[in-house]
């Protein structure tokens, strides 16, 4: 079992379980998705985290093959829309973790942000069928 | 997390409990296409709606291998000859109607109709896996291409058929999965 965890700005924090959110009790799309401070996502014991002030967004990926059990989870993904402001990047990848941090003031091994970014998605991304975790810049969120 | 795709053999059914069986042809024949129909119970559109297919992923119980029948269905998709060519047949073109013209052939290994994807065949490289997973387009009744709504009817729907090769000479039943492979945010 795993949840999400919402960071406002605010400092407020709102957290989506995942037996609540299958139950319909908290919703991802229905809660802020702007002005937040960090997202974390965690799965089976990985845990995917993006800290940085944007907009964020979260999906998983399924497939459904006929017949038997239906909708299995494959894909776990957090996503943070890339600013204008946003220069460097961080990743700090560990056995349980991918973490991405934006901060400008980073010194040392950062990710320089291209111009054609701006406006895209970095994407994190849980794959549970190797257990493996990356990141990637997108055109558009999923 | 939170939405659960029903595949079904009528419009709003029961889930498919068995596996659908494309009975027996000859070489060179088409079975008759099943209909199959898509719905979820998500509470937002699922999206990057796309269809491919896998070795079986059950007990097999086929006359080869199930990785046999997997790569050699691929590769009926893509025959040199008209004689070589066959495989696993999908008609997205509910809205009209399942044309016949929307079958793909060797030729037309992809069939658009305005520009959305009608019909395909699956093969190596095309629906052969969740990375190449076709795109289900809005022919099918999805509100938009790769995104199918909430609800319960009108269903989205497809037709499917195996055509075997004309110059197919080894006799046996093939089995695989047929898979959709979609995104959800709850």
């Amino acid at each position: 079992m795993g949840q999400w965890i919402k960071t406002l700005a605010t400092g407020v924090k709102i957290v989506g379980e995942d037996s609540a959110t299958t139950a319909k009790l908290v919703s991802w799309s229905r809660t802020p998705n702007d002005d937040l401070l960090q997202v974390s996502l965690e799965h089976q014991g990985f845990t995917l985290e993006i800290v940085g002030l944007g907009t964020y967004w979260q999906s998983d990926t399924y497939e459904a093959a006929y017949p038997g059990p239906q909708s299995v989870l494959i894909q776990r993904r957090i996503e943070k829309k890339i600013e204008a402001t946003n220069q460097v990047f961080r990743i700090i990848q560990q056995p349980k973790l991918l973490r991405a941090v934006f901060d400008n003031m980073i010194v040392g091994k950062a990710v320089p942000i291209q111009k054609a970014w701006v406006g895209q998605w970095l994407i994190l991304e849980y794959d549970l069928r190797t257990a493996s975790a990356r990141y990637y810049v997108r055109g558009k969120k999923f | 997390m939170g939405v659960s795709i029903m595949w079904s053999l009528t419009n709003g059914g029961e889930s498919i409990s068995e596996l659908v069986d494309h009975g027996n042809i000859s070489n060179g024949a088409a079975t008759g296409p099943a209909t199959l129909y898509l719905r979820h119970d998500g509470v937002n559109n699922i999206t990057n709606v796309g269809l491919y297919i896998r070795a079986y992923s059950s007990t097999y119980g086929g006359s080869f291998t199930a990785t046999g029948d997997f790569n050699e269905i691929l590769s009926w998709g893509n025959g040199a000859t008209d004689d070589a060519f066959g495989g696993f047949e999908v008609n997205l073109n509910a809205s009209g109607g399942f044309l016949t013209s929307s079958w793909p052939s060797r030729s037309e290994k992809t069939v658009l109709v305005g520009g959305k994807i009608a019909g395909f065949v699956h093969y190596p490289g095309y629906g052969d896996s969740e990375p190449n997973a076709v795109e289900l387009s809005s022919l099918t009744g999805a509100i938009d291409d790769g995104e199918i709504q909430p609800g319960n009817s009108p269903n989205v729907r497809l037709k499917v058929r195996i055509v075997a090769p004309t110059d197919e000479d080894t006799i046996g039943y093939r089995q695989f999965d047929q898979v959709l492979r979609f995104n959800f945010t709850s």
